[in-house]
């Protein structure tokens, strides 16, 4: 850490503040200073474009400038209006370009003869250099700035290219390109028919692999050459060199073409229209010298348009941010802005968040890449000198009364994997600032403050072309001083706090960890509003959509409800019916505080906090189940328990490392989004089948992903066709099915709905002629490989009639599936998930497979037909259908007392619901809510630094929730790339069944018990040093600390945890061991260490894991993870094991893994 | 159609509910295929077990198993990074730095034109050559691992049949054959494996407080679901765990009972896997991955790009000696005949350097060893080009590979396991090396 010697000092004197804004930009506009420039570096020729006839003048010294005058051909736009010199104070302000349409214009200079200074021969240098303003550049399209020869004109060889300049579209940006044909074959032309390849040999071609965006302003262009030396290429982009590649012809030593043809600018090939610019050319200048870089970059001199501010607009007490978006494609400060596309506060200058943009129909979209976020605030600092950090992930700029205060630079993408191991902090790093992580840079700086309020301004790229965006952890903090330490002793002489015009939040780990959580929920309650106002028209159509069900189910006859023999509501006149047919008893119910774990797991997805089982316990209310369920349904976590699920059915398969083996986008966000806001599961099928918003960052399109799967969309059709109308295709993909009525063609059928096109069936979806399977009676092929088969919905019965006036739009394929399938003239899709919801929380289907419903029959057919017209009678509501469940009796009977005899539909009564184990994600969540800690795994990504695209390397961020983790892609088997805390977390999750790929759906996990999973949970470094360890962060050690008897504490944590008293053994048993030592387990210290130790796995990434003191590094990581987290120092160790112990047995115990 | 599937019972006698039952029934001749379609009869070997060495990177065959005439990084000219030496097989070579093998290789099978065509990157080769199968978006499928464990079990009761020594993966995953026939893994040999190894700061007294406490509340739990077969299952699988983690087994993992010429002998952090893989076998567990994943010794690993191939020698003379030794040391026991080992890698790499004077990849040829399992070895079967870019005879496929570990460890390659109704056969239409079996 330089920081002394990066420190950046600077002055503001009194009374400059917002004039210093204007200040900037007038100071510079000096006149002509660019042609002085270009002139001092003695140009042989320089078309300045400035003129007004059709005469092109050359400003170039010499006896003979004369002869090198241009004359204008066709119709170039002489006198347009050039670089505004607002940003570009080089240039006068009424400097004018030379415009071009595309269309053949060009400026035509003859050749003074042999051996002009414009005729360059091996070993002759040359640098050619010009301002563009692009207007549009096609995608292949090369468009001449200035060459010689390659004219068309008479009595010249056509392939002539003595050199030119040109710009070259690519991946829609304008990319700096060379171009000249050497003269070992081409200067005898051959007649006769060369073939291509021979054509190629003469040409050379160096193209930068970089450009900037047409339509985004002026830039300068430049390429320096030494004919002769192949290697010699350089190509500059507004003054910076970008890095390129000979792509025809190779790198070449050998001499040009050289002739007495002209030189004509903005065009070529006999004025062709595709070789043609378009837009504006300035400044051509052909030096016969290679300018250096430094020369080349005091060409571009750029200030971005100067940010007015209304500073009594800005709001008080607060920064206000506002995000930029379109601002080029690769990153860098060359840019303007539009209006912002967002505008909000934050409290402070420290940002780890930001927020999401949506689609209208209000799934997650990607924003440009990069965008730009501007942080400002007035602040008034105590006068004095103060000194400030600034630190970013990628580049950052900090404006203080208009004058750069700091600056960050940007980030190099890429890396193989074999770059060095920067140091840990200095020893002197500042006491309680909060290390920075992987890739962050930082800027220091001491500004003197006079005591008044000053204008902070904080531009801020995030991503850019090759890089995923994303803003890391932006902060701007300045040295305060320290609060006078009480007793003297062990606070720090200085603090830095983040800078905010009012609040005080000091930039510590403590602090921060505060700040960044508080900013991460306000965003999501802002992201909330931020879908309804985007999908304002789209709510509107479902409500529409729902009413139309509605009017059409009225037409319907509705299942009749059984009457009222027993208790309960319509559900269990249903089930009563049978159980008394069978002649078998229900279960009871169970007891307050059984049903409300039961609920709360089955709702939150954890079990009821003390609080809560508190409050209900206490409710002396005849309807307080109901009530309860109320309370349970609205809370956030009915979202996350949910996601997991729909994971599995849906095959959500991301990849952090260079997707593979089926892998998807992340769509879990859209997945928790959908479940967050209660969207109509109607509306979720169609989402889901639309595939629409960011592939990458969590929308729905990320389900259109499947990489390495040659049919994705046949992939695609299975999963839909299995999750929402339980008809299982996957047979279907090679052979027509042998055990179902599926012919291959109508998976194929469905495929192409889903991909909008006629898809056709490869190779390997068909049966190999040598395999082992018989084709024959059961299985037949019907489709040859090489068939396309047109999109066609086949499963008429599913959802057909009617259907057709759902689909917004009708010649859309994807519109119309969704549409099928949710179609109210058949309620399969209401049927199938309602049977789904009713497994997960009744624990058997009635109808088993949920998700293959082939031949199968309903235990209760007309329970599923009302319960399936209740859901789409009220909107698709899967709360209103919970609501439903959680108030029959038949879901708050004890449990697992009735085995069913059989497996088969007439033994499903329902009498007792059945012994639930709790879904992986459940347990994990449910371990680390009642010990009322956060998971704190690592970043979920193997690119810590940034330096990729998402394509390559995704960044799940921090896990909050057990469904967010995902495999850890350690494929390569690298110590390096391990993250020991979130593994030890995986270990359990994988072993109670939860999936680390999810190469195919999932309807219904194994859950039969196994070794591993006790023992996983009894040794793993999970359950030891994270769930059962008195940590600082823990609630249950305030819990502990609290003064009480020993009893009560004990029934506290039986309650905290397993949500019951404990009987008396247990109590026994319990407060014995933990009471020798009770009275005196506290120890009095001091308050929690506000900043953690240094992490070495902050200097760790893909970037560098290649590298030796890499893996030492983790080495030493994973055996730091393995001894867990650091326990209180405020209980005695001896008490606190013992404690633990306790928490230990109580996690253990086969209680936890069960649903009540 | 439903396929009948025993319904899972938790058994104290056998680890994961796994059933070696089918095998024995077989008759010693070969097995019959039981594929529709083929009536193909495959050759039945012996071995019990499989020490799987994983070279995960890509190994250079042609600077270990497929010497050829030596190239120079420098002048870019291509071919093996170090000379050949003469081995215990006539008229086969390996590289210089495989001193200890070479005089074993009559031990050893070389399988010198393992070849695919899978796209030159790490995880879809990794993936491809463990599970024999390329991802078809339809089914999940098993690793070699998982199969053998599914097919064999462990050998002795109540232990874990499938034992990774390396950082867990997907690609060793069980696939379709579900969780339960899954590994348990470990990282490091100083560190017991995940799950099953107490942390250091749980000594055996506290253990037995900790479970004192727990027993109370199983007690309680269980006398309030009497007759729930769900929670009573489970509370056993509680009580087998704690007997796995407490019992013989776990003594597996106390290295330094082994003598300490022993544990020279086979070197170091690889070395010391293969040692374990050994006390392993001998506690009854079925397959063992054995991950070479020191990548701080070259930079790179196998993965020899650049300067990778500086320090590779250095790699292959651990896998040597490791090698050497764990040969000798499984014969010594009387187990070498009972044991296969199988050294593995996703791919091979050209004989030409990079630009880094390292190499690249290379799926159209590369080598697998075999060794020991009864086989008859002492031979190089196919041969390769020049500089062994291509198979000039005998080409042999993954799947072949499988189905030749598959024959050799009792189990038919052609038999259909099920994904729910869908049979798939063990390998993909694979072909055994009939030459290794008698």
């Amino acid at each position: 850490m330089a920081r002394t010697n990066a420190m950046n000092a600077f002055r503001l004197s009194a009374g400059l503040l917002l004039a210093a804004l204007v200040a900037t930009a007038a100071a510079a506009s000096k006149p002509s200073r660019y042609a002085d420039l270009v002139l001092a570096d003695k140009p042989v020729a320089y078309w300045r474009l400035n003129d007004s006839g059709t005469t092109v003048l050359n400003s170039a010294a010499g006896a003979k400038a004369a002869l090198l005058h241009g004359a204008v051909e066709g119709k170039v736009a002489i006198g347009q209006r050039a670089q505004p010199s607002e940003q570009f104070p080089e240039f006068e302000p009424d400097s004018a370009a030379a415009g071009f349409s595309g269309q053949g214009q060009f400026i035509r200079v003859k050749d003074p003869g042999a051996s002009s200074p414009l005729d360059f021969a091996k070993g002759d240098a040359i640098t050619l250099e010009a301002w563009v303003f692009v207007n549009s550049l096609k995608d292949g399209q090369y468009a001449y700035v200035v060459g010689k020869g390659r004219t068309g004109n008479k009595g010249f060889e056509v392939n002539n290219q003595n050199y030119a300049l040109r710009l070259h579209g690519e991946g829609g940006a304008a990319c700096v390109s060379f171009l000249f044909r050497d003269a070992e074959k081409g200067a005898a032309p051959t007649k006769g028919k060369a073939t291509k390849e021979d054509a190629d040999k003469n040409w050379h071609r160096w193209t930068a692999n970089d450009g900037f965006l047409p339509g985004s302003g002026w830039h300068h262009v430049a390429v320096t050459y030494t004919f002769g030396k192949g290697a010699s290429v350089k190509g500059y982009l507004d003054g910076i060199e970008v890095k390129g590649k000979w792509d025809m012809g190779g790198q070449s030593d050998a001499a040009p073409v050289v002739d007495d043809d002209e030189v004509w600018i903005g065009s070529s090939m006999g004025a062709q229209a595709g070789s043609t610019f378009n837009g504006l050319i300035n400044e051509v200048a052909i030096h016969r010298r290679v300018l250096d870089a430094k020369a080349i970059a005091t060409r571009f001199t750029f200030v971005p348009p100067v940010v007015k501010f209304d500073v009594s607009k800005l709001p008080k007490d607060a920064v206000q941010v506002e995000i930029f978006e379109n601002i080029g494609t690769t990153a860098n400060w060359n840019f303007t802005v539009a209006a912002p596309v967002e505008t909000y506060t934050e409290p402070a200058f420290g940002f780890v968040g930001l927020p999401q943009k949506y689609t209208e129909r209000g799934v997650r979209a990607d924003r440009s890449n990069p965008f730009l976020l501007r942080a400002s605030a007035s602040v008034k600092l105590p006068a004095g000198e103060h000194k400030f950090l600034l630190r970013s992930l990628q580049g950052a700029k900090l404006h203080v009364d208009g004058k750069l205060a700091a600056q960050t630079k940007f980030i190099s993408p890429g890396g193989g994997g074999h770059s060095k191991v920067s140091p840990p902090p200095a020893k002197d790093f500042p006491a309680n600032l909060r290390f920075p992580l992987m890739g962050h840079k930082e800027e220091w700086f001491t500004l003197k403050s006079t005591g008044k309020e000053m204008l902070f301004v904080l531009d801020a790229i995030i991503g850019g072309k090759g890089l995923r965006p994303e803003v890391g952890e932006l902060t701007v903090s300045v040295e305060v001083p320290a609060q006078p330490a009480r007793g003297g002793k062990g606070a720090a002489p200085v603090a830095f706090h983040l800078l905010a015009p009012a609040a005080r939040i000091a930039h510590d780990d403590l602090a921060w960890e505060s700040y960044s959580a508080q900013q991460l929920a306000r965003l999501a309650t802002t992201d909330a509003q931020r879908r309804r106002d985007a999908n304002a028209a789209e709510n509107k159509y479902w409500a529409q959509r729902h009413e139309a069900v509605r009017k059409f189910l009225a037409t319907k006859p509705a299942p009749a409800v059984p009457t009222a023999t027993t208790g309960g509501n319509a559900i269990d006149r249903f089930i009563a019916a049978k159980l008394a047919a069978a002649k078998v008893q229900p279960a009871p119910l169970t007891d307050d505080a059984t049903f409300l774990r039961r609920l709360a797991l089955d709702t939150a997805g954890v079990p009821p906090t003390l609080e809560q089982l508190r409050a209900f316990l206490a409710d002396t209310s005849p309807n307080k189940r109901a009530a309860a369920i109320d309370r349970f349904l609205a809370l956030p976590g009915w979202a996350d328990n949910w996601v997991g699920y729909w994971q599995d059915v849906l095959a959500e398969n991301p990849g952090i490392l260079k997707p593979t083996l089926n892998n998807t986008g992340p769509f879990r966000w859209w997945i928790h989004e959908s479940f967050a806001d209660n969207k109509p599961m109607d509306r979720f099928a169609t989402e889901l089948i639309a595939m629409e918003g960011s592939v990458y960052h969590g929308g729905p399109a990320g389900f259109g992903l499947a990489t390495q799967n040659d049919v994705p969309m046949a992939d695609r059709a299975q999963i839909v066709s299995s999750a929402f109308l339980a008809m299982n295709l996957a047979c279907a993909r090679c052979h027509d099915a042998p055990y179902h009525d599926f012919k291959q063609k109508e998976l194929f059928a469905l495929a192409a709905m889903l991909k909008r096109d006629p898809q056709d069936v490869p190779k390997s979806s068909s049966i190999p002629d040598n395999a082992n399977i018989k084709v024959g009676k059961r299985i037949q092929v019907t489709l040859k490989p090489g068939e396309k088969v047109a999109p066609e919905w086949m499963f008429a019965s599913h959802g057909a009639a009617g259907s057709a006036e759902f689909a917004r739009k009708a010649d859309d394929t994807r519109e119309q599936l969704a549409a099928f399938v949710t179609s109210p003239a058949s309620d399969r899709f209401a049927q199938v998930i309602v049977n789904r919801a009713w497994k997960r929380w009744l624990g058997l289907g009635l109808i088993e497979p949920v998700e293959d419903w082939e031949d199968k029959a309903a235990s209760h057919p007309e329970l599923l037909a009302w319960l399936a017209r209740e859901f789409m009678v009220n909107g698709y509501d899967l709360k209103h259908l919970a609501r439903l469940v959680f108030n029959s009796q038949a879901y708050q009977r004890v449990a697992g007392l009735h085995a069913h005899k059989s497996d088969e539909p007439a033994d499903r009564l329902f009498a007792s619901p059945a012994r639930r184990r709790l879904a992986a994600e459940q347990l994990v969540d449910s371990l680390f809510a009642v010990t009322g800690k956060d998971m704190s795994s690592e970043m979920l990504t193997l690119d810590n630094d940034a330096k990729s695209a998402a394509k390559d390397f995704l960044n799940l961020g921090y896990a909050q929730r057990a469904w967010q983790f995902t495999g850890l892609s350690n494929d390569r088997d690298r110590p390096a790339l391990s993250m020991p805390k979130t593994q030890a977390i995986i270990d359990v999750l994988q072993m109670f069944g939860w999936r680390e790929t999810r190469q195919g759906p999932l309807s219904a996990r194994d859950h039969s018990p196994n070794v591993l999973q006790p023992a996983v949970l009894a040794n793993g470094d999970m359950g030891n040093g994270r769930i059962a360890r008195l940590t600082d962060d823990c609630v249950l050690t305030d819990l502990c600390v609290a003064t009480q008897p020993l009893p009560t504490l004990v029934d506290t944590v039986f309650a905290r945890v397993l949500s019951r008293p404990p009987t008396p053994a247990e109590r026994a048993k319990f407060v014995n061991y933990l009471q020798a030592g009770y009275a005196e387990r506290v120890v009095a210290c001091g308050p929690r260490k506000s900043r953690k130790d240094f992490d070495p796995a902050q200097l760790l990434s893909w970037t560098n894991h290649l590298n030796a003191k890499a893996s030492e590094l983790k080495y030493a990581v994973e055996e730091k993870a393995r001894l867990g987290d650091e326990p209180t120092p405020r209980l005695k160790r001896d008490w606190r094991e013992r404690m633990e112990d306790v928490l230990w047995a109580m996690v253990n115990s086969p209680e936890f893994v069960f649903v009540p | 159609m439903k396929t009948p599937t025993t319904k899972p019972l938790l058994n104290r006698r056998t680890f994961l509910n796994q059933s070696a039952a089918g095998v024995g029934a077989l008759g010693l001749a070969g097995f019959p295929a039981s594929a529709e379609g083929e009536k193909k009869t495959y050759p039945k070997g012996k071995a019990e077990h499989c020490i799987f060495l994983w070279l995960g990177g890509g190994c250079a065959h042609t600077d270990t198993w497929d010497p050829k005439r030596v190239g120079d990084p420098q002048k870019k000219i291509a071919g093996s990074a170090y000379p050949a030496i003469d081995t215990a097989i006539r008229g086969v070579q390996v590289c210089e730095h495989l001193k200890g093998t070479a005089n074993l290789l009559d031990r050893f099978a070389l399988l010198r034109t393992v070849n695919h065509d899978i796209i030159d990157e790490h995880a879809a080769a990794t993936n491809f050559v463990h599970t024999g199968r390329r991802p078809t978006g339809t089914i999940t499928y098993p690793s070699l691992g998982s199969l053998v464990s599914h097919e064999r079990g462990a050998l002795a009761d109540g232990i874990p049949p499938y034992v990774v020594i390396g950082y867990p993966m997907v690609m060793r995953g069980p696939g379709y054959l579900g969780a339960k026939h899954g590994y348990v893994y470990l990282t490091d040999t100083e560190k017991g494996p995940a799950g099953l190894t107490r942390p250091s700061y749980v000594h055996s007294a506290r253990q037995a407080d900790r479970e004192q406490l727990l027993g109370e509340l199983r007690k309680s739990f269980s006398a309030r679901t009497k007759g729930d077969k769900v929670v009573a299952d489970y509370d056993e699988a509680i009580g087998s765990s704690f007997a796995l983690a407490s019992g013989d087994f776990m003594t597996a993992f106390k290295l330094d009972g082994e003598a300490s010429s022993l544990r020279q002998a086979y070197g170091g952090e690889f070395g010391q896997r293969c040692m374990l893989a050994r006390r392993l076998v001998q506690r009854g567990v079925r397959f063992i991955e054995v991950s070479f994943n020191l990548n701080f010794i070259n930079g790179t690993g196998w993965d020899t790009h650049n300067d990778g191939q500086l320090n590779q020698h250095i790699l292959i003379q651990q896998l040597d000696q490791a090698l050497a030794t764990l040969v000798t040391d499984l014969e010594k026991q009387r187990l070498l005949d009972k044991t296969l080992i199988v050294i593995g890698t996703e791919f091979g790499r050209p004989p030409e350097f990079d630009g880094g004077g390292g190499r690249g990849h290379q799926g159209k040829t590369f080598s697998w060893v075999l060794a020991g399992g009864g086989l008859k070895t002492g031979k190089a079967i196919g041969e390769t080009d020049e500089l062994a870019k291509k198979p000039v005879s005998n080409p042999m496929s993954i799947p072949d590979v499988h189905a030749t570990i598959c024959c050799a460890l009792g189990i038919n390659p052609a038999k259909n396991l099920f994904d729910g109704p869908r049979p798939v056969p063990i390998t993909d239409r694979g072909e055994p090396a009939r030459q290794l079996f008698a």
